[in-house]
């Protein structure tokens, strides 16, 4: 039987569970951050502004079905992650696991902004102004430097 | 420390009183369950489910990659 020093070792699997698990936490910060804290948009805002009580009890209804789909997200990568730490040929490492969370926080940003923000128009980043695109911009220029910083730790991250 | 409770309670019970809205729920229920509700579900959930298949995709990219380059061998 072959030991783990004599197996080929693949971190596909633990980049993955990262990434699900990042882009879940990234889902998760825009919801509680921009969505509830901040109050800088809803899910339907950019169609349905909430102006009125029941427009912003309706928007409501649409963040809890993106934070269910959220959490989704995050569930299916902690049972990836689960699977992957139980596989011999898969190496236990920390800068492997932190570069994939990044690269999901950033494709999570850079989905979601292109698809919700750009082509669909479902909401913009912040709502309040009539100019949506330096924050929209921004968004995604957040999700690049993520992307970056994620592959960089991925590449620099070595099997122990 | 009862005291202390007490008094809190009390400040608590003497403060304005909240009132759930009874009008508003037949009037979100009804700003929900519009025609456009399936479109509106498939909307919200489209990019978790493009960053799902990509990591399911990636998760799987092993046993999925002979099938992708199989016919690439082959002439």
């Amino acid at each position: 039987m072959a030991s783990p020093n004599t197996l080929a070792l693949r971190r596909t699997p633990l980049v993955a569970a990262g990434i699900l698990l990042g882009a879940g936490l990234g889902g998760f910060v825009d919801g509680i951050l921009l969505h509830q804290i901040l109050q800088w948009h809803n899910m339907l805002s950019g169609q349905l502004p909430p102006d009125t009580l029941v427009r912003a009890k309706v928007n409501m209804y649409w963040d809890g079905l993106f934070h269910a789909a959220v959490w989704v997200l995050t569930a299916v990568g902690l049972a990836m992650l689960w699977s992957a730490t139980g596989c011999p040929d898969v190496p236990h490492s920390g800068r492997t696991l932190l570069g994939g969370l990044l690269l999901g926080w950033g494709l999570f940003n850079v989905v979601e902004g292109i698809i919700d923000h750009e082509v669909l128009g479902l909401h913009h980043v912040y709502e309040y102004t009539p100019n949506h695109l330096p924050a929209d911009l921004g968004f995604l220029a957040l999700g690049l430097v993520l992307l970056l910083a994620g592959w960089a730790l991925v590449r620099a991250g070595r099997p122990r | 420390m009862q005291k202390i409770f007490l008094t809190l309670l009390c400040s608590l019970a003497a403060g304005p009183v909240a009132w759930a809205c009874p009008w508003c729920r037949p009037r979100v229920q009804a700003g929900i369950y519009t025609p456009a509700y399936t479109t509106n579900v498939l909307l919200v959930l489209l990019p978790i489910a493009v960053l799902l298949a990509l990591g399911v995709a990636l998760f799987y990219w092993d046993k999925l990659r002979p099938y992708f380059f199989a016919s690439y061998g082959k002439s």
